[in-house]
């Protein structure tokens, strides 16, 4: 495993170079986002989901939002949407399962540092998250959002090694009506359940720091496995025409 | 000994398209030319044996490895270089050369550097900002080098200017000198064809027209200039145009008309290219395996 990870960490060096700028933006952005949050709070109290809107595509979408043109996925032949480095790199000696590691590891670089230094600079500067949790509560708290990142937010990796989609007018309705009915779902979950989902977590946190940190974590573990074989079924039947 | 590339029973379907079935087998030391029209398969093909593209029958294999198995090893032994290059637009020569060279244990950065200063290639831009005949040189400039057994081209030079693709020849030629290893190249350049190719392997619309020996191929084909009056569907023949027979077989077609007392004031052979455009002629109905020049694949 350490040996692959090495590999992978060898092969991406090219890709993170040309990364540099883009990891700033993912920082600034992470940094107005927070201060949003921070300014926000107590709207959210009042059933205002935009905030849960907005976090639950941080931790799914953030990693990808701020990629260049030349790495976002692409259509090159026929219906296999792909990373254009993993067919570059599917044509050189590296093997596939070092090519969805370098992809994890890839997205875990764009999300994983910026998520914590979100939940840091959250806990430092807002007195109300300090009032509202304790630090063991608030990183159980941390710990369920990063894990969600990774069981949630990987979810997002496997288009980047070899995904068919045909491109038809149904299809986009099919994923508009999809992405719609999620932002519903997190609109609408307020009134039926009093709180909003980053609420609910809070709630968890507060009430069952332990159980809920090594539930996320175990759902992380789960996650990371499954979009991993996941991925390596797709690269494997793919057709990079 | 064992082929450095094995098909067998190859098939592929794409939408409408369909490949196969196809056979073949690559000695070392050989230069196989892929010829086909426009749509015949050859990217499909080369795609298949690197397997970016997974076949609905048959087997590959490199070095005795499936290329369709767990087993990667055989990555190494093949240099690829594709007709359209994906991935590599952000990055600039240097980066590229970094990239690439540690994977393949034969690199040799001495022949990297000489084909730079032959083709003066500028490693410090970034790939996308070459134009597409420098994006072909950088590209041969990170191939060739790899030193893999097999080395498969599509359309190398399809964007590079005359004194260049004469360099690359000569660059192949050397290339080719240890004996141990092999190229398939899939061109629509003559010049390709007729200065590098030892063999041809022949398709059309996906399917095999054959795989030839080249100068077999075309010591097989003749031009006869008939002086008198010759009936229709004379052995060997494959098409007729004022008096002018090429045939496939001359030495039947000449013993035909010696026997008829047909004459004929000329005879001469077909240049290669000639020889591809009645493959794949659409009326041409004669099929690979009439032509006596096939090789065992």
């Amino acid at each position: 495993m350490q040996k692959d990870i090495k590999r992978a960490l060898q092969i991406m060096k090219p890709e993170l170079k040309i990364l540099r700028i883009s990891y700033f933006w993912i920082f600034l952005f992470y940094t107005l986002y927070t201060i949003l949050f921070i300014f926000g709070i107590d709207a959210q109290k009042n059933r205002f989901a935009g905030l849960d809107i907005f976090f639950v595509m941080l931790f799914i979408f953030g990693p990808l939002w701020f990629r260049p043109k030349e790495l976002q996925i692409q259509k090159p032949n026929g219906d296999v949407w792909a990373s254009p480095l993993t067919i570059m790199n599917l044509q050189l000696p590296i093997k596939r399962n070092i090519i969805v590691l370098k992809s994890i590891i890839f997205y875990f670089l764009g999300s994983f540092p910026f998520q914590l230094y979100m939940f840091v600079i959250l806990y430092s500067f807002s007195p109300e998250i300090r009032t509202e949790l304790d630090l063991i509560s608030y990183l159980s708290f941390a710990i369920i959002w990063l894990s969600f990142g990774i069981y949630f937010g990987f979810s997002s990796l496997p288009i980047e090694v070899g995904y068919k989609m045909k491109s038809s007018v149904l299809n986009t309705i099919l994923s508009l009506l999809l992405l719609g009915a999620i932002v519903v779902i997190i609109i609408v979950f307020p009134f039926y359940f009093t709180y909003g989902i980053v609420e609910w977590t809070i709630i968890f946190a507060i009430k069952w720091p332990i159980i809920s940190a090594v539930i996320s974590i175990f759902a992380a573990i789960i996650g990371y496995y499954y979009w991993k074989n996941k991925m390596l079924k797709l690269i494997k039947q793919a057709d990079f025409q | 000994m064992n082929p450095i590339l094995y098909i067998r029973d190859l098939e592929k379907t794409i939408d409408d398209f369909h490949l196969g079935p196809l056979d073949l087998s690559i000695e070392q030391g050989t230069i196989t030319a892929l010829v086909g029209n426009n749509g015949s398969g050859k990217s499909t093909l080369l795609k298949l044996i690197m397997n970016l593209v997974k076949p609905d029958k048959g087997n590959i294999k490199v070095h005795n490895t499936l290329v369709h198995g767990d087993n990667e090893s055989w990555k190494e032994l093949v240099a690829y270089q594709p007709q359209k290059i994906i991935g590599w637009d952000p990055f600039t020569g240097y980066t590229l050369k970094n990239l690439i060279a540690p994977l393949y244990p034969n690199w040799d950065d001495k022949q990297f550097q000489k084909i730079v200063e032959i083709f003066d290639i500028p490693l410090h831009k970034k790939f996308g900002k070459l134009s597409q005949g420098v994006q072909q040189k950088l590209n041969l400039a990170l191939t060739i080098p790899r030193n893999a057994s097999l080395l498969i081209l599509d359309e190398p030079t399809s964007y590079m200017d005359i004194p260049s693709k004469k360099l690359l020849i000569d660059l192949l030629v050397d290339w080719m000198e240890p004996g141990n290893r092999s190229i398939i190249i899939s061109s629509h350049q003559i010049d390709d064809i007729r200065k590098l190719s030892d063999y041809l392997y022949v398709l059309h619309n996906g399917k095999k027209i054959g795989h030839f020996e080249k100068e077999e191929l075309v010591e097989n084909y003749a031009r006869y200039w008939l002086s008198s009056k010759a009936p229709n569907n004379i052995p060997g023949e494959v098409s007729r145009e004022d008096g002018v027979l090429i045939s496939s077989n001359p030495e039947e077609t000449e013993a035909y008309l010696v026997e008829h007392n047909i004459r004929w004031t000329n005879r001469s052979s077909l240049e290669i290219e000639d020889v591809i455009t009645l493959l794949l002629s659409k009326n041409n109905t004669i099929g690979g395996s009439q032509h006596g020049s096939h090789v065992n694949s």
